[in-house]
């Protein structure tokens, strides 16, 4: 009895037999046209074969011991066609993309052509890519940087906002005035009908001007402690409730008690109470060291808008479609988030302020071939200079993510996921704009220095 | 008995596919056909010249199923096996698909 060998055909790589063409369709889109060479489809269908016969079972095999020819006959040899093709195809694709030196952008849109049995099989991939830039000068740029400076005025400025979150309520007795916090009742009717909404007892509301309906806290103002009023006001056109816009109303208003916040001396026993510092001066020299950091940052960030901005006047290049598109996409989604924070639906939001998803988009579109665009210089140098993100680079960014969110840097990096390239490109493009710093020459509009 | 009675199926497993380079063609006979019989049927089915027939009645593995708690007795069904072996240098085909060399 002869055993019937390992059957493998002896392995062959046909990688040069399959050839590609590239046509331009647009600056910034190609179409490969792939053929592929039988020999390979082959080795392909074998090696498809060989994974798929690991599942198969059929009665009188062991598992994976199924000859090809019976496998075929019960599954259907394009099990074997199209699971070859799915290992073929972005194989080929890729090489395609390595011998044309392609920098894509997207994934690409694969068709196959019909294949005829033992011709090359031809695929063709619609891929939109990356522009080639021609890198004018991007070192030494002459930036004018204007200083931030921290002044005296500033910290005291900080400290009034540090004391009016510590301001405390004290009654006063006197007529309510813009500031001053009230405890009131209040009815309203529209044509002597009370509505939903309109009454409360007992509430506490600061009287500013921009609070409730226009008229309504105007209307307060100069009332005594336990005086009555009746206050006209008005619902503006665009009331979220429809069925009150654009209607006046009468509220019954009894102030029971009128309250103004008073501010705390900004002192020793202040500073102990709002930092661990001791002393007023060793709060002062805190906020200051805060504030300057916070104007160096912004000075960093203004030099840094002005390089990417003086980059994009000087550079001129078509933009793939698709990055513009989601980027703004992904300005509307940000926009959308915030909505959401805001607990407005978004229609009604687009409703308030009269425009559609697309005149939107149409909108947004400057702003997003301007990021696209910077977006693609910027990685075009860092290219260039080879500007990488180091492991350690990462590392520290995630270490503080995970401090910002409280969490262990393995949960960070595991929400993270796929997002994690672009954790990574972020590195890169924020190192990128640190080099173009280091190499452009700063002129300060003013003397002296933020820090 | 016809010749398509006699000989039930081919027997497709590891073991008859690996026999078959031998020429050794096993097949799912009726329980009572003779090896004459069987020779007579292969020859005439599959026009071939056939040198030896071997045959064995397989009896079917039991089986246990479990059924709402208690255990129930089942049996394969049995079958009788031939192992025909060609003159060499023929072959069998069912089809045109040659279900024994692959």
């Amino acid at each position: 009895m002869v055993r019937q060998a390992a059957e493998t055909p002896p392995f062959e790589e046909n990688a040069a037999i399959s050839t590609s063409t590239l046509t331009k369709l647009a600056p910034t889109k190609v179409e490969l046209e792939i053929s592929i060479a039988p020999e390979e489809i082959e080795a392909a269908r074998e090696r498809a074969f060989r994974k798929l016969v690991k599942k198969a079972k059929l009665p009188g095999f062991r598992p994976g011991k199924v000859p090809r020819g019976i496998f075929e006959q019960a599954y259907g040899s394009e099990t074997i066609a199209s699971q070859a093709m799915d290992d073929v195809v972005p194989e080929a694709y890729a090489r395609a993309v390595l011998e044309h030196g392609l920098e894509p952008v997207d994934r690409p849109a694969l068709e196959l052509l019909p294949v005829e049995p033992d011709r090359p099989a031809r695929v063709k991939a619609v891929v939109d890519v990356r522009p080639e830039i021609d890198l004018g000068q991007y070192k030494g740029l002459a930036l004018q940087s204007e200083p931030h400076i921290v002044e005296d005025g500033d910290v005291e400025r900080s400290l009034q906002t540090l004391a009016r979150e510590r301001a405390t309520l004290v009654p006063v007795d006197r007529a309510a005035a813009i500031g001053d916090v009230v405890t009131m009742d209040y009815e309203g009717t529209i044509d002597g009908v009370a509505f939903e909404g309109g009454a409360a007892n007992g509430q506490m509301t600061e009287l500013r001007e921009d609070r409730f309906v226009p008229g309504f806290v105007a209307g307060i103002v100069g009332m005594q402690a336990g005086e009555h009023r009746d206050v006209e006001a008005t619902f503006p056109a665009g009331y979220p409730q429809a069925e009150l816009a654009g209607k006046a109303a009468i509220f019954s208003v009894r102030v029971h008690e009128i309250k103004e916040f008073e501010l705390p001396v900004i002192d020793d026993e202040f500073a102990k109470a709002v930092s661990g510092n001791q002393t007023l001066d060793a709060l002062k020299a805190d906020v200051r060291t805060r504030l300057e950091a916070i104007a160096q940052s912004r000075s960093r960030r203004e030099l840094a808008d002005q390089a990417i901005g003086q980059l994009l006047e000087s550079h001129d290049f078509p933009l793939p479609e698709i990055l513009v598109l989601r980027e703004i996409e992904s300005m509307l989604g940000d926009l959308r988030s915030r909505a959401s924070r805001a607990a407005v639906p978004f229609e009604e939001y687009l409703a308030s302020i009269g425009k559609s998803e697309d005149d939107l988009r149409a909108e947004y579109r400057p702003d997003a071939e301007r990021n696209v665009k910077s977006m693609l210089l910027l990685e075009k140098i860092a290219k260039t200079e080879r500007i990488e993100a180091t492991p350690a680079e990462i590392a520290a960014e995630l270490q503080a993510l995970a401090e910002q969110y409280g969490q262990p840097v393995e949960r960070v990096r595991a929400a993270l996921g796929n997002s994690l390239p672009s954790l990574r490109d972020g590195i890169v493009r924020n190192k990128t704009v640190e080099y173009l710093l280091e190499n452009a020459s700063a002129e300060e509009a003013t003397t002296g220095t933020a820090s | 008995m016809e010749a398509r009675d006699i000989i039930i199926s081919p027997r497709i497993t590891e073991k008859a596919m690996a026999n078959a380079l031998g020429h050794q063609y096993s097949f799912v006979v009726h329980p009572s056909a003779t090896k004459t019989q069987i020779r007579h049927a292969v020859e005439e089915i599959f026009k071939v010249n056939v040198l030896k027939v071997n045959t064995v009645n397989v009896g079917g593995k039991k089986r246990t199923f479990a059924r709402r708690g208690q255990r129930t007795l089942g049996h394969q069904a049995d079958f009788k096996k031939a192992v025909v072996t060609l003159k060499p240098g023929q072959k069998i085909e069912l089809g045109g698909i040659n279900y024994f060399e692959q």
